[in-house]
């Protein structure tokens, strides 16, 4: 660490990894040499005003040659990978690409909280909560043995060949509150598709990127492309999850992967399939006031990235089902990390997340909403947690379950 | 760091509010963390936290809630009416394990 008014000698500074793949790496168009020193992205950061860092402090001191400092720092696991910052930058830098690339310079024993063993988890058996399968497929029968009850022609098999859509779920569903399957289950019964649960590579998640792993974060995308590839399945929906579906779609263009199938998330098909009449719905049965948060990395980071995103998608659903659904604002792109991005959830820095979800907490309760729909596992929990320490009414609630129960099946 | 206040003394938590070592729970320690999310421990759930520690001192991970469901004689609507929203969370939570790995 330079003492105070110390010169930096660029003749003296070492070996600069970081700076150096920053400035080539074209397609993380982090092109660094392009920052002006404005200040825009410090002054939407989240976290913001929490420490003495911000993002401009680390895009300066990477071109300085300090970066040995960013990748030791709290900082780049803190930040929330919402990339506001590379929103409004007037130049295009791609500061969220600055702290993932930090990350993935610290030593794995290095990284903070459980985001490096839940990719080694996740590499090892398919999944980053350790089910094994015959625990998950366990699982999957006794909440369609419950769901059939209502719908007793709802079935649907395990690895079918050839069946169009490949399933992916967050194994915190099965996990800890496996009834929200059955909310998964009704929509696409509804829908009248031709759909499988996979018995493994089900996961939709992706802890290596939030830990900077690159090699894992490959390693399970190409996994589960084997196996949605074994299977001959047209399409895998992907689940509720911002960051899962993300890393894939940046993951496959990142590392080169062309897969034989589309990738779509669920909630871009829950609105395909209600444009196209395929469900009966009774909003009557949501009559709570429910709002909106725009996932960062479904919503603001797929337009940077340039591919699909839920954001309208959302909206179109809600406005179905929910007759007292309201906008938070700012919302879309504009809107605010739920401060549960970016891994911090589980990287150990719940004071600086709830220092920066003040501003959300702010957002919702300006609302008046009983419910926030969060089309986000991690989102969800965030929100959650916020309402526990805020000691708000308020709770998340996930797009499939409003939709789930807003559909009427009719009796046979 | 946030601390529990028990009847003689206190022990420290991690910044989430999960127990920060699995041996150092005790009844007491599970009541004290229940109240703080609104739950006054009953029999049934002390019988559901008893099958989440023993999992969890074998396997280093905690149950899945299938397990826990069977094990307990409790469906998942019961296992909802004891510990709330995300059952399997809470409850291990209230039993003292660690935060858990992935999307937790």
């Amino acid at each position: 660490m330079l003492a105070e008014n110390q010169a930096i000698r660029l003749d003296e500074i070492e070996a600069t990894p970081l700076r150096d793949v920053l400035i080539n790496e074209s397609d993380w168009q982090a092109n660094l040499n392009y920052c002006q020193n404005c200040g825009k992205c410090l002054s939407v950061c989240p976290l913001h005003g929490y420490s003495e860092w911000d993002p401009r402090r680390a895009v300066r001191m990477v071109l300085l040659g300090m970066e040995k400092e960013v990748i030791d720092s709290d900082f780049i696991f803190q930040c929330t990978t919402c990339d506001r910052c590379t929103l409004v930058c007037p130049m295009g830098v791609r500061i969220g690409s600055l702290v993932t690339r930090a990350r993935s310079m610290r030593k794995r024993e290095d990284v903070p909280g459980g985001s490096q063993k839940t990719a080694d988890l996740h590499r090892t058996i398919g999944n980053n909560m350790q089910i094994p399968t015959d625990e998950w497929i366990e699982t999957i029968d006794w909440m369609k043995e419950e769901v059939q009850d209502d719908i007793p022609d709802l079935d649907f098999p395990i690895d079918k060949q050839g069946a169009d859509f490949f399933i992916t779920i967050n194994s915190k569903l099965p996990q800890y509150y496996p009834m929200e399957l059955q909310c998964i289950y009704k929509i696409f019964h509804a829908a009248g598709v031709s759909w499988t649960m996979p018995s493994i590579w089900w996961e939709g998640t992706n802890y290596a990127m939030f830990a900077g792993d690159l090699d894992t974060w490959e390693y399970t995308l190409r996994q589960q492309v084997k196996r949605v590839e074994e299977l001959g399945c047209k399409y895998m929906a992907y689940t509720e999850c911002g960051h899962g579906y993300y890393a894939t779609m940046a993951g496959y263009k990142k590392f080169g992967i062309k897969p034989k199938f589309e990738v779509i998330h669920k909630v871009n098909l829950y609105a395909k399939w209600l444009k196209e009449g395929r469900f009966k719905l009774d909003p009557s049965r949501n009559p709570q006031r429910v709002t909106l948060h725009d996932p960062c990395n479904a919503g603001r980071k797929a337009v940077l990235e340039g591919f699909a995103d839920i954001m309208e998608d959302s909206r179109y659903v809600l406005r179905h089902v929910c007759p007292d659904f309201v906008e938070m604002w700012p919302n879309r792109e504009n809107g605010y990390c739920c401060s549960g991005g970016g891994g911090a959830l589980i990287s150990g820095f719940a004071k600086a997340r709830f220092h920066y979800g003040e501003v959300k907490v702010d957002q919702i309760d300006r609302t008046e909403a009983q419910l926030v729909c969060t089309p986000c596992v991690n989102c969800f929990d965030a929100i959650d947690d916020l309402a526990k320490e805020y000691q708000r009414p308020w709770k998340a609630i996930h797009l499939w379950a409003l939709l789930a129960n807003a559909l009427v099946f009719e009796k046979s | 760091m946030p601390v529990l206040e028990l009847k003689d003394g206190s022990i420290e938590l991690d910044e989430d509010g999960y127990l920060k070592k699995f041996d150092q729970w005790t009844e007491e320690v599970g009541r004290v963390l229940a109240e703080r999310d609104g739950i006054d421990l009953e029999e049934e759930h002390m019988k559901v936290i008893a099958i989440i520690r023993e999992f969890y001192g074998k396997h280093q991970v905690s149950p899945m809630l299938t397990l826990v469901s069977k094990e307990s004689g409790n469906s998942y609507k019961d296992l909802h009416k004891l510990f709330g929203k995300q059952p399997g969370k809470r409850a291990g939570k209230i039993a003292g394990l660690p935060k858990s790995t992935g999307c937790a």
